[in-house]
């Protein structure tokens, strides 16, 4: 498990990183989102022992990350920018990694080289942006670490290879311990591979969740009230995130169980009542908004 | 090997994609050592020289020494190796990488500087082999080529270690790649540049200082490991002094203990930062302002006409904006924060103005220095003109001569007109000619002296000053001197050598004919050479001020000092080689002995060889000259001739400043000598 308590990190005069406390368990693949600049690859740098927290402590199944070689033997951090050697080829960087990591799996490591259509023996600088993320997911995977950091890994990956990397977790987590931990902006790509997501917002988290309890407890409604007092109540009852009028139709974020909330609603008599599941892009954005960043501040 | 530290295949994977800087420095060493030891065996064995002389000479090659390729070599390889161990510590991607592996920071960097040692060591051995090879197919191969040459590769690979880890301390500290490299500049020469900027005050602002008299200026020019590399070489002997191993072996290990901690300290988010520690920035940016101010205040003083201070506080606020405005633009890279931390302005211009304060108003009372008789130990005295450019080194002190200097300083008399030459010490003022001497009542004084001294205080501390004086004033008293044997004694280190040295440490003897333009090396036996030399400084030590005063010396003795055996420091046989030992004619005995040898020593020149004489006086507002021509004229004026440079302890003449060009004609050929005539011996001018 990965547990952080209290970390804050800066740089210079930049609150990167402000007590941030999270767990994320073993065998889940957890998710994380932010706005820019919210601290996500400050996260990943510190959780796999890059950048050492000012504050707080982070440890990795109870062990201390940074600095401790048996704990990092453990992790595998995919940067969103990685650094492949000058003229090296994938074989090189697996010869590299191998020295490291002890349980890096060669056998594995060529199989799914081929898989992706990958040669061993071309030099890594000729490959396309694309190529060179399936190459560094291919590495993170053989390493055969239990934890997984992946910085905006999915950027850059065509539709079809952007399934094959989502198959290739998928294929760990069934027969190995494995724990991905995914940063990423995508989260339409996030919602179909994580099970949690960790919600960082300047440096802080918002939440952090299973995105299904997540998704049950955060709808959105769209209702006519016809009496405006109970209209009223019905936004006093609930605990409205987001809450947008279009002529007589309400529509309403709220935080709540549907049947919680469509009871308050039934209680108004509605003419017209319809809960409408939320996509992780728009939980973001409501929670966001809670926090002070609203999209529409953004748009000019 | 698998180690806590050291792992052979992470050594070995690192290399891998390093190789292009083994590789390189394995051809610059094969080109270095056995093709050019090839070729230069070609050139010295067709010369038709002695073997002997070969063997030496290839053994010198192989020792690499001086400005030679394996010097280069060992520069050029530590910056570069330096800069490749740990570039990559200045591009975050990279640094992400390396520090996101399960590997200890202590283990990287170990692994990475036994990288670095090994890509010098292994190239230089294997070619040194190699060398050894080509010298034995030539036939010249001996065993104390080994010995010699592997003791020269432990000085080279110390060098190599210390510029190195100054180099990686540079990559350590910044974090960005060209400040890395301004910063290995910085590191390997702000000692020196500060020495050089401290002295070039001393001399502007004081009237007695003498060259490299501060005592910090060898720490300060150790601070730089280039100069260090060079200045302990061992050119001319093989000899290393063991405190240079010592102080060699204690930096290196210093540095690397340094390295270790900054780069554990260092943080992975430094890289592309200007400066990797902030605190420590700050700090580099107040040295080098204070540097850049210091020799901008400098350079404005002394390229004006009169040395205006005006000019100094104008170069002083200019060197300050700028080289702050540069830092400023480097640290936070934005040419809009050029004026930023005005506060570290203020205060490196306000540290260079109280360090040129201290200089300017003499503050630490330098030029008045004047020791208590009792205070004193050793007092050594002697012609500033004599003098090699510095300080004597102390290695060329023996214990008879220290005891001279101890027997010197007792004397009352001597301190008195020490005391007195202290007190009409003339001071030296920049005008528009230049330089003058001045006396307490701002007259101009033309004859002036240097007289040189070297306080030995009882406390074990020795101070230098050089004291400018009216020549007319201390004359007589100054050539008493030479009738004390104990002043002969400090002046002349051949007096006080062993006569067990006098063979085994003076390999030749070169006597030279002032007038006679005759050289020739003593050409006896080695038990003739020395009875030659104990005859020679038994009448050296019987001269007296008459002798120097009445007498021009008529030939010279160049002593070549074998110090290839270690016995002999370089110091202690520079200056036992440096001084002119000058025969006069009344050393009778020794010139008889040189007559055996067939060598003779003319007092004069011969009248009929002489087509002309032009003489050329300096002193006055105008120059003078004449060309005479007129034998009875010549004839009169050829006792008063000395050699141009005659330069004999306290006497020297530079003081005289009449100049004679003579035209010869010998053998049918035309040739030139210059000589000077002492003014007090010259015929009236208006007679020619």
């Amino acid at each position: 498990m990965i547990q952080t308590i209290g970390v804050s990190k800066k740089f210079d005069d930049v609150q990167a990183v402000s007590s941030l406390s999270l767990e994320i368990r073993q065998g889940e693949v957890f998710g994380l989102v932010g706005t820019n600049g919210a601290g996500k690859s400050t996260l990943l740098r510190m959780l796999c022992g890059i950048l050492k927290q000012d504050e707080g402590s982070i440890t990795v199944d109870g062990q201390p990350v940074f600095e401790n070689e048996s704990t990092k033997r453990e992790i595998f951090y995919i940067s969103d920018d990685s650094y492949f050697f000058a003229n090296g080829t994938p074989k090189d960087m697996q010869h590299y990694y191998q020295q490291f990591y002890p349980k890096f799996d060669t056998g594995r490591f060529y199989q799914l080289l081929e898989r992706f259509g990958l040669k061993k023996d071309r030099k890594v600088r000729t490959f396309s942006k694309g190529m060179k993320k399936q190459l560094s997911a291919i590495l993170g995977i053989s390493a055969n670490t239990k934890y997984l950091l992946c910085d905006e890994t999915f950027d850059g990956l065509d539709p079809v290879m952007r399934q094959a990397v989502k198959g290739m977790f998928a294929t760990e987590i069934m027969e190995r311990e494995f724990t991905p931990v995914i940063a990423s902006h995508n989260l339409r790509e996030l919602e179909d591979v994580c099970e949690n997501v960790g919600l960082l917002h300047k440096g802080g988290i918002l939440l952090s969740e299973n995105l299904e309890d997540m998704k049950l407890h955060l709808h959105k409604v769209q209702c006519v009230i016809p009496e405006e007092g109970q209209e009223k109540q019905l936004l006093e009852e609930l605990e409205v995130i987001r809450c947008d009028h279009q002529g007589s139709l309400l529509m309403v974020t709220a935080r709540g169980t549907r049947s919680e909330i469509l009871k308050c609603i039934q209680e108004k008599n509605p003419l017209f009542c319809e809960i409408i599941p939320l996509t992780l892009e728009e939980i973001f954005i409501s929670e966001t908004e809670v926090a002070g960043y609203e999209v529409k501040d953004l748009i000019f | 090997m698998k180690s806590r530290i050291l792992s052979f295949n992470i050594l070995m994977e690192t290399m891998k994609k390093q190789i292009w800087v083994p590789v390189l420095i394995f051809l610059g060493f094969f080109l270095s050592m056995p093709i050019a030891g090839m070729v230069y065996l070609e050139i010295i064995q067709t010369n038709g020289r002695a073997e002997a002389d070969i063997i030496l000479d290839y053994t010198r090659f192989l020792a690499g020494t001086g400005m030679s390729l394996v010097t280069m070599m060992t520069l050029g390889g530590a910056v570069l190796t330096g800069v490749n161990s740990f570039s990559w510590l200045h591009s975050r991607v990279k640094t992400d990488f390396y520090h996101s592996l399960p590997i200890r920071r202590e283990k990287l960097f170990v692994n990475q500087v036994f990288l670095g040692i090994a890509y010098y060591v292994v190239p230089y051995l294997v070619n040194l082999l190699l060398a050894y090879v080509v010298g034995m197919v030539h036939g010249i191969f001996r065993g104390s080529m080994v010995r010699l040459s592997l003791q020269t590769f432990c000085y080279h690979l110390l060098f190599y270690l210390m510029i190195y880890l100054v180099v990686v301390l540079a990559m350590l500290l910044t974090g960005k790649i060209l400040l890395g490299c301004l910063g290995s500049v910085v590191l390997c020469f702000y000692g020196p540049v500060l020495d050089l900027l401290l002295q070039g005050m001393a001399t502007s602002f004081f009237d007695t200082y003498i060259t490299n008299d501060f005592f910090f200026s060898k720490i300060l020019y150790g601070l730089s490991p280039i100069i260090a590399y060079f200045t302990y070489m061992p050119n001319n002997s093989w000899s290393i002094p063991g405190k240079v191993w010592g102080v060699g072996i204690l930096a290196v290990a210093a540095l690397a203990v340094l390295c270790f901690f900054l780069y554990k300290r260092r943080a992975s988010e430094a890289a592309g930062r200007s400066m990797a520690f902030p605190g420590l920035g700050r700090l580099i940016q107040y040295l080098m302002e204070v540097l850049v101010i210091l020799g901008s205040g400098m350079l404005f003083y002394s390229i004006t006409e009169h040395a205006s201070l005006g000019w100094m506080v104008f170069g002083i606020v200019l060197g300050g904006a700028l080289s702050h405005g540069i830092m400023e633009v480097i640290y936070e890279g934005d040419i809009r924060r050029v004026m930023a931390h005005t506060w570290m302005m203020g205060a490196s211009i306000v540290t260079a103005l109280l360090v040129i304060g201290s200089f300017y108003g003499d503050i630490f009372g330098y030029d008045a220095f004047f020791p208590k008789q009792e205070e004193l130990k050793t007092l050594r005295i002697q012609s500033s003109e004599k003098n090699y450019g510095g300080r004597e080194e102390e290695a060329a002190y023996n214990q008879e001569k220290i005891a001279s200097m101890e027997k010197l300083a007792q004397d009352p008399q001597v301190y008195e007109m020490l005391q007195e030459v202290v007190q009409n010490r003339l001071q030296s003022i920049q005008s528009s000619d230049g330089w003058v001497h001045r006396d307490q009542n701002g007259e101009k004084v033309e004859q002036i002296h240097g007289v040189e001294v070297e306080y030995g205080l009882n406390g074990g501390r020795t101070a230098n000053r050089v004291y400018y004086v009216d020549y007319s004033q201390f004359e007589q008293r100054l050539l008493a001197l030479y009738d004390s044997p104990d002043y002969k004694k400090i002046i002349y280190p051949l007096t006080t050598m062993a006569e067990a040295d006098l063979e085994k440490r003076i390999q030749s003897v070169q006597v030279t004919s002032i007038m006679g333009n005759i050289s020739q090396l003593f050409a006896g036996s080695n038990e003739a050479r020395v009875d030659f030399l104990k005859t020679f400084r038994g009448e050296l030590m019987q001269m007296d001020q008459k002798t120097v005063t009445e007498e021009v010396p008529i030939g010279c003795l160049d002593l070549t000092i074998n110090y290839e055996n270690g016995e002999m420091t370089w110091d202690e046989a520079r200056v036992i080689g440096d001084t002119p030992y000058y025969i006069y004619p009344s050393f009778t005995k020794t010139l008889a002995m040189l007559k055996t040898q067939n060598v003779e020593l003319p007092e004069t020149f011969q009248p009929e060889a002489i087509k002309s004489i032009t003489l050329y006086d300096f002193q006055g507002d105008e120059e003078e000259e004449k060309k005479i021509t007129d034998r009875a004229k010549i004839e009169e004026l050829l006792p008063c001739l000395i050699s141009d440079g005659c330069n004999n302890g306290l006497i020297s003449t530079y003081d005289y400043e009449l100049r004679a060009e003579i035209l010869l004609e010998e053998k049918g050929y035309n040739r030139e000598v210059v000589c000077v005539i002492r003014r007090d011996r010259m015929p009236d001018m208006s007679d020619f």
